[in-house]
């Protein structure tokens, strides 16, 4: 390891050379791809940085309009969170294939900052928390190994710093990641000014036995520095939702099962008999809500906003939302449709089934939480579990039907 | 002769019984400029999407076949069925409904397609009439045999459920005048994207 730190600049110089053991992270994935995590020193390599970002974030997931900072004649995407920068990336060949940054917040504030609660993780804060944001692997690295080295070379500095809490926030759909990293949901998500709904989530570098339940690939390097229960204790006394978001599929499904309490099919049940979960057995329903990760909501939380991208799908544990619907019609251009859910009842299926863009805004009308089953692992199911598969998509097709069924009736 | 364009043809064939409604389209001439969901969302809009060609021939075998001639009325509003029909060969459009805008074009349907499916799937009575505007070929199954195929053979029944789920889904985001896909199918992948916001 070599790692060198200039405490005295705002800045870091040196060369991570790693090779680490991909086998927890890439069981379903790709051949890992030779290569090693460097932290860029000089603008050119930046440059080739902020040049992959803007290839990933603005070509190709159409981000320009979100993106309003980004230099779009020289094609690079840089913002002024970068002044004060950690900037780690892989190379391979000739070109950059992944990269992620890291701001330490004794360098200077961050975006959305309030959000996170920071102040409630004192005496870590404000000197021993970072946070971790453009995350971003082009197509060729994708299902490699190449997003565990940067996640163990993140983890690396950080530990090396006597970092405590690393924060982030990030699309539902890539809470699984994350979760498999060692990153909980420890508070309810937000509308992010410039994106979609995110969910914050932190990882506790000291939480071995955390890092150990989940398989993290940064388990190995936590192990190197002193354990300790502080800073996980001081999360769950802050945030006891973090005690329990984390569990999923890829943690422990009867524990996940036992904190549902059986409220989707148990007589006892202070929901509704939920559709989606129509002829499924208990086995299968087990199943299914294991591939889905609990988040909690403020009232008022837009979940979803027309025109957005993502196919998650949405069940109702607690509270009620409301549909805002737009359409153009002959008399009028606009048309807002309201529609009132209540726990039971799904949203997102459309754009999961059409792979488009959403139709609709949700927005949550009290605090509430929802189960976001990830695409994904409903895309495999087809194959994985065909008789559950089934079901669940003729429950959807009956979910969508009757909802069709209802326009058009007018 | 029915021929599926896949090397399948059902084991049971009708044709259905000529039809005397009278209809606002002239059906001897070409209709023109008929608006069709995009070849985008035919992609997804497939019921044999993803289906390998044993089990497109296995789901053929299963129904029975129809064949309708141009102007005829193969399911219509207000009807209690218990089938639904894929489009073959050959091609359907929705007739006029009352609530339909009229800057909205009529449905139509084309291979792979299906109608007649909301008694099938919801129960209840069919919501559109659908009229032939060319001679063609259906396919009639039965909810029966389809829910047999669940315990039978779940691999294609979740790929027939799952693609009719995503026909239905379509046809929705068409009705409410949402823009459709976004993405092409072969995109999809994109979202295993490690982009991290923001």
């Amino acid at each position: 390891m070599n790692v060198l730190f200039d405490k005295k600049k705002s800045g870091y110089r040196g060369d991570l050379s790693l090779v680490h053991d991909s086998q927890a992270f890439t069981s379903e994935k790709k051949s890992p791809l030779p290569s090693k995590v460097t932290i860029a020193t000089t603008e050119a390599e930046k440059e080739e940085i902020y040049r992959l970002r803007y290839e990933v974030y603005i070509e190709e997931m159409d981000g320009g309009r979100r993106h309003t900072e980004v230099d779009v004649s020289k094609r690079r995407m840089r913002d002024e969170l970068d002044d004060h920068a950690v900037q780690f990336y892989v190379r391979q060949d000739d070109d950059i294939i992944g990269c992620v940054r890291v701001n330490l917040r004794r360098d200077g504030p961050w975006e959305c900052e309030d959000r996170f609660e920071l102040e409630k993780f004192a005496p870590a804060y404000p000197a021993q928390v970072a946070m971790a944001s453009r995350f971003v692997l082009h197509p060729r690295a994708r299902g490699s190994v190449v997003m565990m080295q940067l996640s163990c070379a993140m983890a690396e500095l950080l530990c090396e710093q006597e970092q405590r809490f690393c924060f982030l926030d990030c699309h539902p759909k890539l809470m699984p990641l994350y979760s498999r990293l060692g990153f909980r949901i420890y508070k309810p998500g937000f509308k992010h000014p410039k994106y979609t709904y995110v969910i914050p989530m932190v990882l506790v570098y000291g939480d071995l036995e955390h890092l150990a339940r989940v398989s993290s690939p940064i388990v190995s390097i936590a192990r190197r520095y002193p354990e300790t229960t502080q800073w996980r204790d001081l999360l769950l006394k802050n945030f006891p939702a973090a005690a329990h978001t984390f569990m999923s599929a890829d943690v422990d499904v009867e524990a996940f099962w036992a904190l549902l309490g059986g409220s989707l099919l148990g007589p006892a049940a202070d929901i509704e008999p939920s559709d989606i979960l129509t002829g499924l057995t208990e086995a299968e329903t087990k199943l299914l809500v294991s591939m889905g990760q609990i988040v909690s909501c403020h009232a008022g939380d837009p979940i979803l906003c027309t025109g957005e991208e993502g196919r998650e799908i949405f069940l109702i544990l607690d509270g009620n939302f409301q549909v805002l619907g737009e359409m153009s019609s002959d008399d009028q251009d606009e048309v807002t449709i309201v529609q009132l859910l209540v726990p039971g009842q799904i949203f997102g299926e459309t754009a999961f089934l059409t792979a488009g863009r959403r139709c609709s805004t949700v927005v949550a009308m009290e605090n509430s939480s929802l189960l976001v089953l990830n695409a994904k692992a409903l895309d495999r199911v087809v194959t994985a579990e065909p008789q559950l598969a089934a079901k669940l998509f003729r429950n959807l097709a009956r979910i969508v039907e009757t909802k069709y069924c209802e326009l058009i009736k007018g | 002769m029915i021929a599926s364009g896949r090397g399948s043809k059902p084991l049971h064939q009708e044709v259905l019984a000529p039809c005397r409604d009278s209809t606002a389209y002239d059906l001897h001439e070409p209709v023109p400029s008929l608006p069709t969901i995009s070849e985008m969302d035919r992609a997804i809009a497939d019921i044999f999407r993803g289906l390998v060609k044993e089990e497109t021939e296995l789901l053929v075998s299963l129904g029975r076949s129809v064949t309708c001639r141009a102007g005829q009325i193969v399911v219509r509003v207000g009807e209690r069925g218990g089938e639904m029909f894929v489009v073959l060969e050959g091609s359907l459009m929705e007739m006029a409904r009352q609530n339909r805008r009229e800057s909205d074009p009529p449905a139509v349907y084309l291979r792979g397609d299906i109608l007649g499916e909301a008694p099938f799937i919801v129960a209840g009575v069919r919501k559109k009439s659908v009229m032939a505007i060319e001679d063609s070929s259906l396919l009639g199954l039965s909810v029966e045999c389809l829910d047999d195929l669940v315990l039978t053979m779940p691999p294609l029944a979740a790929k027939i459920f799952r693609n009719i789920a995503g026909i239905v889904a379509t046809r929705f985001q068409h009705e409410i005048g949402c823009s459709g896909t976004s993405l092409p199918p072969e995109y999809i992948p994109l979202f295993d994207a490690i982009c991290l916001e923001p």
